[in-house]
């Protein structure tokens, strides 16, 4: 009698460790994947615009605002990158800005923007004379949607 | 019988007893770790945000001349290509100033679509404003080298190497010249500029024999005068 409760014990003890080292393993794969889809998903939302440059032409990439963006404040911050010290112009529906970038190409400018439909055209040319345009379309508007 | 009942017994108990031993020892991650309980509910926060966008899409706003209407789908030429709207059922449509209906609309109008993107040339318009197109200023850009420099006239002539071009600058009163100086951008005279100088010109252009700008904005490269020798 005190044989087989010995043996009983044993195999009770041993089927409940096989047990719970499944749960743990199973806990642990799917740690595992939490993590592997974090990664992905961080690694997805960097998406940056990059311009391509042909000849006599130098990049100019703009960060924000995105094309086509709707904003709901008059003044906006045209904000990107370009060559090193290049002279940027920015020509919108109320004026016009022209300044330089900083020594890593970067620039950031407000400017005002009239109700409605805004063309944006930003220029920039680097010492040379190489030049690259582009087209910024905003709309200014308050109106929820 | 008795004692299989009993060895039964007992192998249930110590099973159960040891799973509950064992698993409240085990760590678990949600108890010891509550950065990955962060991780996870960041991931569920951006699934569900990328949910979100997937089904209602990214606000955007097109705009340009209507050129086709086609039911609720208009087709709308823009600066950047053709870009369609499809005009939802509780869409807003205003018509300078008033409200409208779908069948008020014409080809050849200006408007303004505002909604959300389904892909990137396709918008589900909720408001759609008709009105008059604000035309830019004309306004001419210009790069180049000072070449000529009339004082009397403040005139400047400037030229353009990698277009090929010579543009008259027309300087007045209420032209600003500017150049980056320690860093800042200030304000200089007209008698600052010197033939070699590396500029460039905003402002409002006649077309002539060689481009010709009344200049609204001078802005100066600094560092880059190169007095040019004249050609023998």
């Amino acid at each position: 009698m005190k044989k087989e409760i010995l043996i009983a014990i044993i195999i009770g003890f041993i089927l409940g460790l096989v047990i719970t080292f499944g749960i743990w393993t199973a806990n642990k794969s799917l740690q595992e994947n939490t993590q592997t889809q974090t990664t992905e998903v961080n690694e997805s939302q960097p998406i940056v615009e990059t311009s391509p440059t042909e000849e006599g032409q130098i990049s100019l990439i703009i960060s924000s605002p995105e094309n086509n963006t709707i904003v709901n404040q008059a003044k906006v911050e045209i904000s990107g990158q370009t060559v090193a010290q290049a002279t940027v112009i920015i020509l919108f529906e109320e004026g016009e800005e022209v300044f330089q970038a900083d020594e890593k190409g970067e620039f950031s400018q407000e400017i005002n923007l009239v109700g409605g439909a805004n063309e944006i055209k930003i220029t920039a040319f680097d010492a040379e004379g190489n030049e690259t345009n582009k087209t910024l379309n905003l709309v200014y508007s308050s109106v929820e949607i | 019988m008795k004692e299989k009942f009993t060895i039964f017994i007992l192998i249930t108990i110590c099973f159960l007893l040891s799973a509950i031993a064992v698993k409240a020892v085990s760590p678990t991650p949600e108890a010891t770790d509550s950065a990955v309980q962060e991780i996870r509910d960041k991931v569920k926060e951006i699934v569900r945000e990328k949910i979100e966008d997937t089904q209602k899409g990214q606000k955007a706003g097109f705009f340009g001349e209507i050129s086709k209407i086609t039911d609720s789908l208009l087709t709308l030429q823009t600066n950047q290509g053709d870009k369609q709207l499809n005009v939802a059922t509780d869409a807003a449509i205003i018509k300078s100033g008033k409200k409208a209906t779908l069948e008020d609309l014409e080809t050849g109008s200006f408007a303004i679509g505002m909604g959300y993107l389904e892909d990137d040339n396709l918008l589900n318009t909720k408001r759609l404003v008709i009105g008059k197109k604000t035309e830019l200023p004309a306004r001419e850009v210009a790069f180049g080298q000072v070449t000529d420099i009339s004082s009397e006239e403040e005139i400047l002539t400037i030229k353009n190497e990698k277009k090929n071009l010579i543009y008259t600058l027309e300087i007045n009163s209420k032209t600003v010249i500017t150049k980056k100086v320690d860093g800042k951008i200030t304000k200089i005279k007209f008698e600052n500029i010197v033939k070699g100088d590396k500029l460039v010109a905003v402002g409002t252009p006649s077309e002539n024999e060689h481009k010709i700008i009344t200049a609204k904005i001078i802005h100066v490269i600094p560092g880059l005068s190169k007095e040019t020798s004249p050609t023998p």
